[in-house]
């Protein structure tokens, strides 16, 4: 199957302007508080259908950017514009609820992100029935379209996550992930747990899905290689801050930034 | 023991090695099959595999770090001549940190978290005996500094929490080559850091190597990893050593269907449109394990005779053996 054009530029379906973090410390008698800065002026913009990658080491923010972009977390200054809606604005204090975004994540264990006690088919509609969707027969459909979709058998929402292999799991939270017809998947090093054999069908699959619904994923990784393999750009981050961004092929081939480059090189791959 | 140059160069020697779990109730679970390698004095050897492979199972049964009665060893596994699979328990501890020393994936709960990194390796120290306070002392600051610290010191009364990860993971291999093993086990020590440090320890492990003769067995799963640092390779599948070799013409000559499968799963730069394919299926678990080929329900070449009876490792290569009736 083609994928679709991807070079054609059109409104981007997520716009990041100087987006910036800081954590209060608490301020002490005689002290005046100190903050600790996570991000600064990250900026950077995804169209319809294209998977960023987001590289650094721990503690350099990419968890934390992620984070504001979903709204588990305020940013402290900035902008986040997602087509024409306005999720983020700092300086006229807007802070759209997470629940309005329209923007899913999926997380990096799939043993822990998945409730033991619910069933799969709970689990997978759990997110429209907060929505407010009560028709049984509906959500049961949706559910096993869902999980057609990520490649489970439909008999698969009557088990527990238990019952399921760590890659089957992962398939369950990208299932629980789409449900809402999210325009951004958030993937928080969500391959990170698995198996190479299985990482690399969740890798085929996410991008099945990119083509199928035309989505934008932000993809979240320290591994270089399943960088290369499905993003089509790239921001480096490290203290806070975008050392460098391009098209993934530019970055990982010609890193120009001193940082980017002792990732790059640390990272051992195997030359075809 | 005829073969004297064999017994002399190996550090260990698995012959036959089968682990069983005892499930309860008079029932087992075969969970290592009849594994062989040697790992030479000085050698990196990488054991690779994926999660349910056997590999930290087989780590695990070189200290014998199981609870009495739940794991049963067939076959021969000597270190520095002693077979651990018949040896007492009292001569097994007596082993640990002189003859084999282990280091783990999460230092911080390796560390205790109230004991100054001076007492931690101390107290590795006195277990053996034999030296004095002040001797002990100087010992501590000599393997800090052998683990590369800058400013052993001052790290010496440092708490685990004042440590980044990738000094806590020197910490602990300065406590693990405080008795001078001859063999070093690294259970994926690297796998909860960043690239960068990642590097740091591979490089401090090469060269503890290259100054104290240590030998080192490498558990991973990571085969661009073990590629570039180990001197030989075991690939493992369901609890069965696949093929074995040199890391470098193993990693880029495979003969071992599974070695193919596994090194092509590795993701790399993609031409647009096109995708590199998985492994289908599932790894098999231990309680349906089957006749034949572990990996034959996923193998592309899979023939008839893969499904039945036994199959023994055969030379592929000059130096590489594999477990397959159908090598490339």
């Amino acid at each position: 199957m083609p994928a679709p054009a991807m070079t054609i530029p059109s409104a981007p379906v997520l716009r990041a302007e100087r987006i910036g973090k800081t954590y209060q410390g608490r301020s002490r008698l005689f002290a005046q508080a100190t903050g600790v800065t996570a991000l600064t002026d990250v900026s950077f913009e995804v169209g319809p259908g294209e998977i960023l990658g987001i590289v650094g080491e721990s503690g350099c923010g990419k968890s934390t950017l992620a984070r504001i972009i979903v709204g588990l977390e305020q940013a402290s200054a900035g902008r986040l514009v997602a087509g024409d809606a306005t999720l983020v604005d700092v300086a006229a204090g807007i802070f759209l609820p997470p629940a309005a975004r329209r923007i899913q994540m999926v997380f990096q264990d799939p043993y822990s992100s998945l409730n033991p006690r619910m069933k799969v088919g709970d689990v997978v509609s759990e997110g429209l029935r907060i929505a407010g969707e009560t028709d049984r027969r509906l959500l049961a459909d949706r559910v096993a379209g869902m999980l057609r979709l990520v490649g489970l058998p439909a008999e698969a929402a009557s088990r527990y996550p238990f019952q399921f292999s760590g890659g089957q799991r992962q398939r369950i939270g990208i299932a629980r992930a789409l449900i809402t017809e999210p325009r951004i998947l958030i993937a928080d090093e969500a391959v990170s747990a698995l198996d190479v054999s299985v990482q690399m069908q969740i890798l085929n699959l996410l991008l099945d899905i990119r083509d199928r619904l035309g989505i934008a994923v932000l993809f979240i990784s320290h591994d270089i290689g399943v960088i290369e393999y499905l993003c089509d750009k790239v921001i480096v981050l490290a203290q806070g801050k975008i050392v460098e961004s391009g098209s993934a092929d530019a970055v990982i081939s010609k890193p120009s930034h001193v940082y980017t480059k002792k990732l790059i090189d640390a990272v051992p791959r195997i030359q075809d | 023991m005829h073969d004297t140059s064999r017994i002399d160069d190996a550090v260990l020697e698995a012959d036959q090695l089968s682990l069983f779990l005892r499930a309860g109730r008079g029932t087992e679970l075969k969970i290592v099959d009849s594994v062989s390698f040697s790992i030479a004095r000085g050698e990196f050897y990488a054991l690779v595999g994926e999660s349910g492979s056997g590999k930290t199972v087989i780590a695990r049964s070189l200290m014998r770090l199981f609870p009495p009665n739940t794991l049963r060893m067939e076959g021969r596994l000597v270190v520095d001549g002693v077979d651990l699979t018949t040896a007492p328990a009292s001569r097994v501890q007596r082993m640990r940190g002189r003859s084999i020393s282990m280091i783990f994936q999460e230092p911080m709960t390796s560390l205790n978290p109230l004991m100054t990194v001076e007492r931690q390796i101390d107290e590795a120290i006195a277990v053996v005996g034999g030296m004095g306070r002040r001797e002990r002392r100087e010992r501590v600051v000599e393997l800090l500094a052998d683990v590369q610290f800058a400013n052993p010191g001052s790290v010496r009364s440092m708490y685990p929490h004042e440590l980044s990860g990738g000094m806590r993971q020197r910490a602990m291999i300065a406590m693990a080559l405080a008795n001078n093993p001859s063999l070093l086990i690294a259970d994926e020590p690297t796998t909860a850091l960043d690239v960068t440090i990642q590097e740091e320890i591979l490089q401090l492990l090469l060269r503890l190597r290259d100054q104290h003769g240590l030998s080192i067995l490498f558990i991973s799963h990571d085969l661009s990893l073990v590629r570039r640092f180990a001197d030989r390779i075991g690939v493992l599948y369901g609890g069965v050593l696949m093929e074995t070799g040199p890391a470098h013409e193993l990693i880029d000559h495979p003969t071992h269907p599974y070695s193919r499968a596994l090194i092509d799963c590795i993701p790399r730069r993609r031409e647009a449109g096109k995708r590199q394919a998985g492994i289908d299926g599932l790894v098999p678990g231990v309680a349906d394990w089957f006749d034949g080929c572990r990996f034959a329900p996923r193998c592309p070449r899979m023939a008839e005779d893969c499904r039945h009876g036994r199959i023994e490792m055969t030379p592929t290569q000059p130096a590489q053996v594999a477990r397959c009736l159908h090598p490339l």
